[in-house]
């Protein structure tokens, strides 16, 4: 009974009405500014500081809440909503289950902003690829190539490398035993000899060029020995034979079908170099099944939980043309959608609900004399 | 009672949610396909006339991959390309000279390659060089370092490739021509399978790509004798 009463003014507190308005406004500001700073700045730069942030600095100093911090804000106080303003009748169902729907759009949000991959896949025209890469992301791969090129890759994800954690790619018979991890190191040599030196954590993330250092048991060699691995070098033979081959590289997201390329298309407004769209002619297989389709600045393509936009172009100058894709891959990509039912469904119920009502009280005057 | 089922409903919304819908922890499996082929898709570009050369890129190695397909006619100019003269390419190329380092083993000329040259290399694999020469900048140093970056599959920021790009000693051939000199195995280590040296000479109207491939270690041995080899470069003179 105690505890009720001490939470019971914080729950008033935070399913206030007024955290609702302010909240709602501030990201609405902040998407108007965000978007106009993507002008200027791209939209990675923008991202970063009004979308993944949660505090914006404004003129420096100043500081604002992000939109992490607003939706916070708005998801405690639709909890506490929950908990303490609604009342559960009846002729309120419709306007639960509507929040029910709100509660959703905040669930795919927390998903798609931290559960969700996302990479490039360039392709020259005639060229298919079946696996993206996330320019911002490290992962500790390890692979080998058969007969006919197919290549079998293990691999780990660098932020989930701590010191004194075991690793084991079970595939090829390797483990690592980590002994230091940096997220930014710089590669020195010394005769034969390498060591890393830690380095401050840039501005900007895809600076990083991170490092480990490791004890590796397996891999043809047949013993224990050290190895050293950063960003800054290409692929490293493991065991006799170098067959197994290592690498700490930008984190590569597998697809499920195969795309190619066979046309991609700039069309400018008349009279200038002005892009008007761009629009690449592809072909997707999986499996035995294989369709052509056409992706376009606002008509991506979407398959299962991966989302392909045309993002970007090049153009050698023999004329052949390349199409940037950006591979978005969402498990909570159907959350939105199933918010937006739900939301509809319950306005539809609390519509239902007042137009029952005030039917029966109209008919209630009617016969009153 | 009443408010704590409704609660306790959006929480397990939640917690489902995040649940299902968590990204993969811990060591992934999954296939790559290296050099996949063109799938036999139409091409649709418009079609070059009967008995006409492929057109070469701009880059060393898109010249290079024009080889074998079809070679262009004698005093053809490279399609493509800014180039003055067809005959004073042709001359260019014809007045080209070099040492080759003991021990190497030179190989045969062929199409865009104006030579072809093998290092020996025992149970490392040997390493191969090839001299192809382009008209004007041939795309510039910087974008030609990043797609040999690329091809070795590293990736430097802006700020690490302007340095490897300044720390390259100041050379030049014995005859005086500029010659840049990348080593590629300061990158990629010398245990790397695969890693790169590269000489561009700058001829003037042309320049010269000398460009080794192999193991790095190998490689990194070779280092001297491959200066050796761009320092001897001479001929190439505009008339």
């Amino acid at each position: 009974m105690t505890i009720r009463r001490m939470l019971l003014p914080l729950l008033r507190l935070l399913a206030s009405m007024h955290i609702l308005v302010v909240g709602l406004l501030v990201l609405a500001g902040l998407t108007v500014w965000g978007t106009l700073y993507q002008v200027d700045h791209g939209l990675q730069a923008a991202q970063d500081r009004f979308f993944s942030s949660w505090f914006v600095l404004v003129g420096g100093v100043l500081p604002l809440p992000g939109t992490k911090t607003v939706l916070w804000a708005l998801a405690l106080n639709l909890l506490a909503a929950f908990l303490v303003r609604f009342r559960y009748r009846p002729s309120q169902f419709g306007l639960v289950v509507t929040h029910l729907g709100l509660v959703l759009y905040l669930v795919g949000a927390y998903v798609t902003y931290h559960h969700a991959e996302e990479g490039q896949l360039t392709l020259m025209e005639g060229e298919s690829g079946t696996v993206a890469i996330a320019p911002r992301e490290w992962e500790v791969a390890l692979w080998k190539e058969d007969e006919k090129g197919s290549i079998t890759v293990q691999a780990i994800d660098f932020t989930s490398l701590v010191p004194g954690k075991e690793v084991a790619f079970p595939t090829f018979g390797v483990s690592l035993r980590l002994h230091e991890v940096f997220p930014n190191a710089a590669l020195s040599r010394r005769g034969t000899a390498k060591e890393l030196r830690p380095l401050p954590l840039t501005e900007d993330p895809s600076d990083n060029r991170p490092g480990f250092s490791a004890l590796l048991e397996g891999g043809g060699a047949g013993e224990q020995r050290e190895l050293l691995l950063s960003a800054e070098q290409g692929e490293v033979p493991l065991g006799e034979g170098g067959q197994l081959v290592a690498a700490l590289r930008q984190r590569r997201l597998p697809l499920p079908f195969t795309l190619t390329l066979f046309d991609f298309r700039k069309v400018e407004h008349l009279g200038t170099s002005m892009a008007r769209s761009f629009e690449s002619r592809v072909t997707v297989r999986s499996g035995e099944l294989e369709r052509e389709v056409l992706i376009s600045m606002n008509n991506p393509l979407r398959h299962g939980e991966y989302t392909l936009f045309q993002s970007s172009y090049g153009a050698e100058r023999d004329g052949r043309e390349s199409s940037t894709f950006t591979v978005v891959r969402n498990r909570g990509k159907y959350l939105p959608y199933l918010a937006s039912m739900v939301t509809i469904l319950g306005l539809l119920l609390h519509f239902g609900i007042m137009v029952v009502r005030f039917t029966r009280r109209s008919k209630a005057s009617e016969v009153t004399p | 009672m009443r408010t704590i089922i409704p609660a306790a409903l959006v929480l397990l919304v939640f917690g489902v949610g995040f649940h299902a819908c968590q990204r993969e922890e811990g060591v992934r499996t999954f296939k790559e396909v290296r050099d996949l082929p063109s799938s036999g898709v139409p091409d649709t570009r418009p079609a070059l006339p009967p008995d006409h050369p492929p057109l070469p890129g701009s880059s060393p190695e898109a010249a290079e991959a024009a080889d074998g397909r079809a070679a262009l006619p004698p005093d053809h100019p490279p399609i493509g390309q800014a180039v003055p003269d067809g005959r004073e390419e042709q001359r260019l190329r014809s007045s080209l000279a070099w040492n080759v380092p003991p021990g190497w083993i030179e190989g045969r000329a062929e199409g865009m390659r104006l030579g072809s040259l093998r290092i020996p290399g025992g149970q490392a694999g040997d390493a191969e060089c090839s001299l192809i020469s382009l008209a004007g900048a041939a795309g510039g140093l910087e974008a030609n370092v990043t797609r040999w970056l690329g091809q070795l599959g590293l990736t430097l920021d802006r700020q690490a490739l302007t340095a490897f790009l300044t720390s390259k000693p100041a050379l030049s051939t014995a005859a005086g021509k500029p010659l840049h000199l990348l080593d590629f195995t300061a990158l990629t280590g010398r245990e790397a399978r695969t890693s790169m040296l590269v000489g561009v000479v700058d001829l003037g109207p042309a320049r010269l790509f000398v460009k080794c491939t192999g193991q790095g270690g190998l490689l990194g041995g070779q280092l001297q004798a491959f200066t050796e080899l761009c320092r001897s470069v001479r001929g190439g003179e505009a008339p």
